[in-house]
């Protein structure tokens, strides 16, 4: 198990796209929550409120943990779409084994790069007020509380990625689906379920990080119980269809 | 000893690979000829346990899945251009070392093996389709398999590259390895393989020796020319041979030239030309797969 471990890390620090779409993260949260919010914008109340910092890295996880999750899903994506997946399925006696290494890598990735990103984010915008020369208020930031709602959030949207480029065995369509469903998708379907759209995969996954933002008004043990559902369930279908398919 | 038992593989309504079994043998390279869409790649998946299908395939009496690391079992080349396009040429087989528990150390050892040391550090997305090859079968070699299973290997390498393949997979074999090898350069395969197993529309057509394969193929006999052409027929169909006119003179099979000869002086028939024909593979493969063609194109009208 270790050695299909490594080549997984390897296969995910070795291609130039796993760079690119962190790099891509960083300069979308420089950009919002350092210019935007620090630099730019921002009224002295809302610098003043005990909150904002909190709300950094929360924003930076729903806005970018997507972002994040597209290395996930190219780890999988790439192997079908350049056929590697025939000599990573032949080097190993059991298949399972290669997706649960597959879940592990692309699981820690996104941890460390959410776990990154609540740090990086607040501190875009503190250097952005501290440049603009305009002083942020006293926060109240609860460490543990905002990095346990975040790195549930990040994990999520990775492991949905995941586990549809697994089940679609496509790129193209499991990355224009990761981007629908949220977008449209959901959007449309809340129209039609009102006050049940807290149960649509997307929605109870942001509502980890923010539990009232979408007026749903539920709790953050809510919404991970929804996620975990859609998780487990999601991965069972992987497996099993990873398991028995053929290796294209 | 690879043993391929009873393989098949059904694709909607379409039977690609029907009961097929035969065996690889260690210490000799063993062709693997059919015609476009015979079910050639198909079945080396199938041997691999990639695709679902029916039948068992053992390697020295284990299925691949029974061995902790089956990359130091079997080597595959299935595709040449199966590998990221930006992650270079060394980080590729770093990862495939990785999966099969095999030494890092041999990554660079399989690079100058092949060829591509020099390039190691390129990404080969750009890579020509031989240099893919050659990467293709560093990927193979890297856990010193017993068994090696390459699927056109010889495709856009230059002479140069043939010819180097061909004698790398003679000495690997001569080393006590299998070596499995699909190609359709049938000229090289007459020169690399000892044994060949031949399939047309997912069917086993032939498995045996290349030799053996083309002595009973009906292109091989003897040609003989005579000034007396009916009378050296009735004695040479006397005699049970297999006679039929061709090119001014007469093809006998199923008889050797020293019979043709006693015969034909023992009926004072003289005789101008006497010749042993062997056929080639391309024709022993060509008319053993004749009814086995799926696509064939039109021949031109004249």
């Amino acid at each position: 198990m270790i050695p299909i471990l490594k080549a997984e890390f390897r296969k995910l620090l070795t291609v130039r796209s796993t760079y690119v779409i962190l790099a891509i993260a960083l300069l979308l949260v420089m950009l919002f929550a350092g210019f935007v919010e620090g630099v730019k914008g921002q009224t002295v109340n809302l610098l003043h409120n005990s909150g904002l910092l909190a709300s950094e890295s929360t924003n930076a996880i729903v806005f970018t943990g997507m972002v994040v999750a597209f290395a996930g899903l190219l780890l999988v994506g790439h192997e079908y779409r350049y056929n590697t997946i025939m000599y990573t399925l032949a080097s190993s006696n059991r298949r399972y084994k290669i997706l649960l290494a597959k879940f592990v890598a692309v699981s820690v990735f996104s941890i460390a790069a959410s776990l990154f990103l609540i740090f990086f984010s607040p501190l875009c915008t503190i250097l952005g007020a501290h440049l603009a020369g305009k002083q942020i208020g006293p926060q109240a930031f609860n460490v543990w509380s905002v990095v346990w709602h975040c790195i549930l959030c990040g994990w999520g949207y990775s492991l949905y990625a995941f586990i549809l480029v697994s089940i679609m065995r496509s790129q193209i369509g499991a990355i224009v689906t990761f981007l629908l469903i949220p977008m449209i998708g959901e959007n449309i379907l809340g129209l039609l379920l009102k006050g049940n759209v807290k149960y649509l995969p997307f929605n109870a996954l942001q509502s980890i990080a923010v539990p009232t933002s979408l007026g749903n008004h539920t709790t953050s043990m809510h919404a991970v119980g929804v996620v975990a559902v859609y998780v487990a369930v999601g991965m069972l279908v992987s497996a099993v269809l990873f398991a028995r398919r053929d290796a294209n | 000893m690879i043993v391929a038992q009873n393989l098949s593989k059904k694709y909607k309504k379409k039977l690609a690979v029907n009961d097929l079994s035969f065996t690889v043998e260690t210490g000799k390279v063993t062709g693997f000829l059919g015609p476009n869409g015979a079910g050639k790649s198909t079945t080396m998946r199938l041997m691999l346990g990639l695709d679902s299908g029916g039948g068992t395939t053992t390697f020295d009496d284990k299925k691949l899945h029974d061995y902790e690391q089956p990359a130091q079992v079997i080597g595959i080349l299935l595709e040449a251009k199966a590998f990221h396009p930006t992650r270079t040429a060394r980080q590729h087989l770093r990862v495939l070392a990785d999966e099969g528990g095999i030494p890092q150390s041999r990554v660079d050892e399989v690079l100058a093996e092949v060829g591509l040391t020099e390039v190691a550090k390129d990404k080969p997305g750009k890579f020509s389709l031989g240099m893919s090859q050659r990467l293709g079968i560093a990927a193979a070699i890297l856990g010193k398999p017993k068994y090696l299973m390459l699927d056109e290997p010889a495709n856009g390498l230059d002479p140069e590259g043939i010819a180097w393949l061909r004698e790398f997979l003679k000495d690997y074999a001569d080393k006590g390895n299998g070596v499995f090898v699909s190609s359709h350069l049938l000229s090289e395969m007459a020169q690399m393989a000892d044994n060949v197993v031949v399939i047309g529309k997912g069917q086993l057509i032939a498995a045996t020796s290349i030799s053996d394969l083309i002595a009973k193929n009906s292109h091989s006999g003897v040609f003989v020319r005579s000034p007396k052409l009916s009378q050296l027929e009735r004695v040479l169909t006397g005699a049970k041979a297999d006679v039929t006119k061709f090119d001014g003179g007469l093809k006998v099979v199923g008889m050797q030239t020293d019979a043709i000869g006693k015969l034909a002086f023992d009926a004072g028939v003289p005789i101008y030309e006497l010749a042993a024909q062997s056929a080639s593979l391309e024709e022993a493969f060509l008319e053993l797969t004749a009814d086995s063609e799926e696509y064939v194109g039109k021949k031109e009208a004249k």
